[in-house]
């Protein structure tokens, strides 16, 4: 592991306004609003684990970038639509965001660079945003991007005809864009949305109008066009995705520190999906950089030189089971997770830090809680509010009148306290079948549904299922609205509580950090209360790379490897 | 489909004097195979091995976290441990409770309808056979594993569906094998008598025909076995058959995959345990042919599937 | 004989319509409305969903359904996409090549190893050679590739480091894939090339050969082989439904992409007009596959007749 570096020391002033003019807010305030991700660093600097931005101009003495070459980059799987505004995925929005560029990047956690904005500000009641944007910028299609293709992305998002995924939630209380003039865009909300920066970096990366008017959506979907370092070339199903340098590239954001075209000339996003198989191609050479090791994957890599291990830990949602709470499933019957007794049970009986362990190792730490600790809305009163407990499991499914029948499985009414578990085939089997062997230890009788993402998001429209999983690697405690809003966009519990969307539409319009903190506190306990899901596990971004690999930076979220800088020393 | 007649190999030996009993000649015949015996006495193991599973197996199969996760083979753990600590040989033994049923209600499944049919067919003929035949070119018409996958996407992966599956897509080999046989059979005379008599139809199909057809039946459902269970494991392999936590060998193999090459034993011990069940029952089926119906060589020799 | 490329022609409509009505009742048969699968993670309201009916033609009575998809196959359509609303056609085209790479490598393996093991055997008859090679193809008939495929990965990519575990392109990625597909057919192969063998160098030609004091090995190659030759043949066309089967195991091992991780995802992604497509695709390219082997066998050999 490298050595740390800028992201120990606290922001400067300077840092935190480069890019930013608040207009009537006093410095505490506006330090407040900011500073989300300057506490979630300094949080992460305590672990020692958090890898720096890898600045590229070279450490002095250090070999000199050199541009050329082709990346090869394996990721797990690369599925859906490869729209940013469409997807919902992660995986996505990281190749996405190469080729469709945000108006800002988030390059730590809270730290705000100019991408296509030059500068914006930002009105005090957190409702309207105006970005003054970068000029002589052309999307691949040679069209020019102005503040039209800024209204024309966002407007696009929350069209009715539009299919559109995690950038709908993120979008929040949209309520238009404004063109104030050719390269000034003023985006407005119906009400306060404090946490929109946060958001900005990716699902929200600009499109090119053009290209989405001649296209079509439908083919768009497949062909995404954008103003990126880098120029979509082909998506071959199942196998990989190629970018190629956009030689036109001139418009790199401040928090590069450099200008012009990528060093690469491609980047191969190779899908291999076995996690052995990406360990065992980044020995061989056949790839330079894998994603996602696996625990084992890990120890094995840590003793091989030539190759580096990249952790950080990843602010956000940690993984976790959401309990079905709806009463009006497809076939007509409640969950059985309807009964907040049986998710309570549920909720004492699965053992999180041998999950963890077992299923996660040093890739891995418990969790407590759904939001992750290196936010600085963590509640740490919900987060005590279960442990792992299964005698406790059992008593409650007694007292709830769930009596053990045939093959120990626990039945009420001549109902089973069966407990039907979606997941993604393959990827979540090994955590899902530890989760069923905790379940049926006290008494559910957990039946696995392995199906492929599609299939696995119908299933979640038609309710049919007690348990399904959630993650998502966000910066701003508002990540709580993802699950416990009653149209959250993870909110695949059905939760619904007026109270709780109150808290959580009241701190959005506070800018001030302070006045924002303790309802999400009230948000986590009372979700902890209701007892919405299981959060197991925080999970550490793990990748490795080779070691002529050099220059690349991860986002803030922890979740985003940037390739722009990337060059290759051979 | 493609019905070509090409005369079959006979492997009749000069040993095999006409002057006793069909069945004591069968018999002589299966006793003299070393390979029939070998595989009668490693697949009698495997057998008794899965019914005694709950009281051989040193551990609970489903309990996890009971041992030290992906330790190699040990005296504690013969065949190591998997990812959840479970101990790999007891899973083993329990998957053997999960792979042989399988195995055997699909082929009785298959053998049930096909047989039937295939008599029906046989021996009334006209439009009853027409409309057989044409479903059997029909589901022929799907190459290998399809029909099965075609079946699942349907149905959707269980267990009770993987039989289903697998059981429907064997069928035609049955109808066809019976079908061929009855039309000979019809025309002999013990059949013929039987008709002057003025027995019932079904009387004659199941009382005087089929078992006069049944030897070669047998020796194709046992081989079938074989090649039900490869199916189903791989069904299972794909995810798309006996799902968690109930032990199968393929879906074993499938969990082990993931770390093939830090925890080779996960992967290797059920492996072994499908391709031993599978070799042994082919043995048995083969001693079988040779025993029973030496002509079916050729059609046996072209199917299989995995 | 034109008459029996007629014969096999008509004797193919009904098992082609039959074909079509099978995957035309797919969307029929699966539980759950089609329309509501086609909207994916959108909602629905009454109103949408009856406009999806609209759309998909589900609200018109079945016998002009299936008479539209009739003509739409007729075009070379075969629909689009459930999940990602992309071309069926397009997407089996796409993912052939690399079953059909596989298929033909595996098949060079399987005559390659087959042929050779057999004649090896029933040359040597009787003989420890004879038995073990027969031993050896037990042992390959009863390997499901998968389990093959792992193996062979263990040892020639993570043990020996000679060729890479998974993907497509190149010759080093179809050794192993070609390998572990191959190998069974080339067992079943081997089984029947021995017995066809043992069976023509009985005959009356191949002693009368011998007698006249040709050289065994001559007599191996120049009689026996050719006329063993025969039966393998019809089985290899044969072995085209077995390699298909092997192709979708195969490629989930070797992460291949290709037909057979196509059928499999589509399966667990409900794709059920996907499925629909590859089965029909399928079915009738093996059909076809079929006819051909059987009119050029036919032609080749005058044995061979129509039954």
């Amino acid at each position: 592991m490298r050595k740390p570096d800028d992201h120990d020391q606290p922001l400067t002033l300077d840092q935190v306004t480069r890019g930013m003019q608040f207009r009537r807010l006093n410095r505490r305030e506006f330090l407040a609003f900011v500073s989300a991700g300057a506490a979630a660093a300094a949080a992460t600097s305590v672990t020692g684990r958090l890898l720096p931005l890898q600045r590229v101009t070279a450490a002095p003495g250090g070999p000199a970038p050199k541009a050329g070459g082709t990346l090869v980059y394996a990721v797990v799987s690369v599925d859906d639509r490869f729209d940013p505004a469409a997807t919902t995925f992660t995986s996505v929005r990281q190749i996405t965001a190469h080729v469709c560029e945000p108006l800002v990047w988030e390059l730590g956690p809270g730290r705000y660079y100019p991408a296509l904005a030059e500068s914006w500000t930002v009105s005090p009641d957190a409702t309207t945003f105006t970005f003054k944007l970068k000029q002589g910028v052309r999307f691949h299609d040679g069209t020019p991007f102005n503040a039209e293709a800024v209204k024309f992305t966002m407007d696009r998002i929350v069209s009715p005809t539009m299919i559109a995924g995690a950038a709908r939630g993120n979008l929040g209380p949209y309520e238009r864009t404004d063109v104030v003039d050719e390269y000034t865009a003023r985006i407005v909300m119906r009400r306060g949305y404090a946490p929109f920066f946060g958001y900005l970096n990716g699902y929200l990366g600009i499109v090119s109008p053009t290209a989405v008017r001649t296209m079509g959506d439908a083919k768009f979907l497949f062909n995404p066009v954008g103003t990126g370092p880098f120029v979509w070339r082909e998506f071959v199903p199942n196998d990989h995705i190629t970018l190629v340098k956009n030689p036109n590239y001139n418009w790199a954001s401040s928090g590069f520190s450099r200008n012009g075209p990528a060093y690469l000339d491609a980047v191969i996003i190779k899908i291999v999906p076995e996690s052995t198989v990406r360990v065992g191609a980044l020995r061989t050479g056949e790839v330079h950089f894998i994603e996602s090791v696996d625990p084992l994957g890990l120890r094995a890599l840590q003793r091989n030189r030539g190759i580096v291990v990249i952790q950080q830990e990843q602010n956000g949602i940690p993984h976790s089971l959401l309990l079905n709470m709806s009463t009006r499933t497809d076939t007509g019957k409640p969950a059985r997770t309807a009964e907040l007794a049986v998710r309570q049970a549920a909720c004492f009986a699965v053992d999180r830090a041998g999950l963890t362990k077992t299923i996660y190792g040093e890739t891995g730490k418990p969790a407590w809680n759904f939001i992750s600790p290196l936010s600085w809305g963590y509640d740490r009163v919900a987060a005590g509010m279960f442990k792992y407990d299964p005698a406790r499991a059992k008593q409650i499914l007694d007292e709830a009148g769930w009596k053990v029948g045939r093959g120990g499985v626990r039945e009420k009414g001549g109902e089973r306290l069966t407990f039907d578990l979606v997941f993604r085939a393959r990827r979540d089997e090994p955590r899902s079948e530890y989760i069923q062997a905790n379940l049926n230890d006290v008494g559910f009788d957990c039946r696995l549904l392995a199906l492929e993402v599609a299939a696995q998001r119908t299933a979640i429209l038609g309710r049919n299922y007690e348990g399904v999983y959630t993650w998502d690697p966000q910066s701003d405690p508002d990540m709580l609205r993802e699950v416990a809003y009653t149209r959250g966009i993870y909110n695949r519990s059905f939760y619904s509580n007026p109270q709780v969307d109150k808290w959580l539409d009241d701190a959005m319009g506070l800018v001030s950090q302070a006045a924002r903190k303790p309802l999400y506190s009230n948000v986590q306990r009372q979700i902890m209360r209701d007892a919405i899901g299981i959060p197991f596990t925080h999970s550490l971004m793990t990748h490795a790379k080779r070691a002529e690999v050099m220059g690349e930076t991860v986002d803030g979220l922890g979740a985003t490897t940037i390739w722009y800088n990337i060059w290759l020393n051979k | 489909m493609a019905r070509l007649a090409v005369s079959p190999p006979t492997n009749v030996t000069d040993r095999d004097r006409p002057r006793r009993t069909p069945t004591a000649l069968a018999i002589r015949r299966f006793r003299q195979s070393r390979s029939a015996l070998v595989g009668s006495v490693v697949l009698l193991l495997i057998v008794l091995s899965a019914l005694t599973a709950s009281r051989l197996s040193p551990y609970n199969p489903l309990k996890i976290g009971q041992g030290e996760a992906l330790t190699p083979p040990s005296r504690a753990h013969p065949m190591g441990t998997d990812r959840f600590g479970r101990d790999v040989f007891s899973r083993v033994l329990w998957g053997g409770r999960t792979t042989l049923p399988v195995g055997l209600i699909s082929v009785s499944i298959a053998a049930t309808i096909g047989v039937s049919s295939g008599l029906i067919a046989g021996y009334r003929g006209g439009r009853m056979e027409a409309v057989i035949m044409r479903m059997v070119d029909l589901m022929l018409a799907f190459p290998g594993i399809l029909l099965a996958l075609f079946i699942i996407a349907i149905l959707g992966g269980s267990l009770v569906n993987l039989m289903i599956a697998v059981g429907i897509a064997s069928i035609p080999d049955y109808v066809r094998l019976t079908r061929g046989m009855v039309l000979s059979a019809k025309e002999q005379e013990f059949v013929l008598a039987a008709r002057a008599l003025g027995y019932r139809e079904s009387n004659i199909m199941f009382r005087h025909i089929l078992p006069n057809v049944m030897a070669p039946l047998v020796v194709m459902a046992t081989l079938r076995i074989a090649s039900a269970i490869i199916t189903a494991s791989a069904l299972s392999f794909l995810g798309l058959g006996v799902q968690p936590p109930t032990p199968e060998w393929g879906k074993m193999l499938a969990e082990g995959q993931e770390f093939l090459i830090y925890a080779w034993w996960v992967t290797f011990f059920p492996g072994l345990a499908i391709m031993l069940t599978v070799f042994s029952i082919n043995l048995l089926g083969d001693g079988l042919r040779d025993a029973l119906d030496p002509r079916l060589r050729l059609r046996a020799a072209s199917k299989s599937s995995g | 004989m034109h008459r029996f490329i007629a014969q096999r022609l008509i004797h193919v409509i009904p098992v082609l319509i039959g074909i079509s009505l099978l995957t035309f009742s797919m969307l029929h048969l699966i539980p759950g409305d089609p329309a509501l699968i086609y909207a994916g993670d959108t909602p629905l309201g009454e109103e949408l969903t009856a406009q999806i009916r609209r759309l998909l033609g589900l609200d018109r009575p079945v016998w002009v359904q299936y008479a539209d998809y009739i003509w739409r196959l007729a075009r070379g359509d075969l629909g689009i996409s459930m999940r990602h609303r992309g071309s069926v056609r397009d997407s089996i085209l796409q993912a052939l090549p690399g079953t059909f790479q596989l298929t033909m490598a595996a098949m060079v393996v399987a005559v390659l190893v087959g042929t050779v093991l057999g004649i090896v055997a029933a040359v040597m008859h009787g003989s420890w050679v004879d038995t073990s090679a027969m031993a050896v193809a037990m042992v390959g008939v009863s390997m499901p590739t998968f389990y093959s495929g792992l193996l062979l990965i263990l040892f020639f990519s993570f043990r020996l480091a000679w060729f890479p575990a998974t993907g497509q392109g190149g010759m080093e990625r179809l050794v192993l894939p070609a390998l572990a597909l191959g190998l069974s057919s080339a067992a079943i192969l081997a089984r029947l090339v021995r017995s066809s063998m043992l069976e023509v160098l009985r005959q009356d030609y191949i002693t009368t050969a011998r007698s006249k004091g040709l050289a065994p090995r001559v007599v191996v190659l120049r009689h026996a082989l050719k006329n063993a030759l025969i039966p393998t043949v019809t089985i290899l066309g044969l072995q085209f439904g077995h390699l298909m089967t092997g192709a979708v195991t195969t490629e989930m091992v070797f992460s291949r992409p290709g037909l057979g991780r196509l059928t499999v995802t589509s399966i667990l992604n409900r794709d059920y007009t996907m499925v629909q497509g590859i089965v029909l695709f399928a079915a009738v390219s093996f059909l076809l596959v079929n006819l051909v082997v059987d009119v050029a066998y036919a032609a080749v050999d005058p044995r061979v007749r129509y039954d």
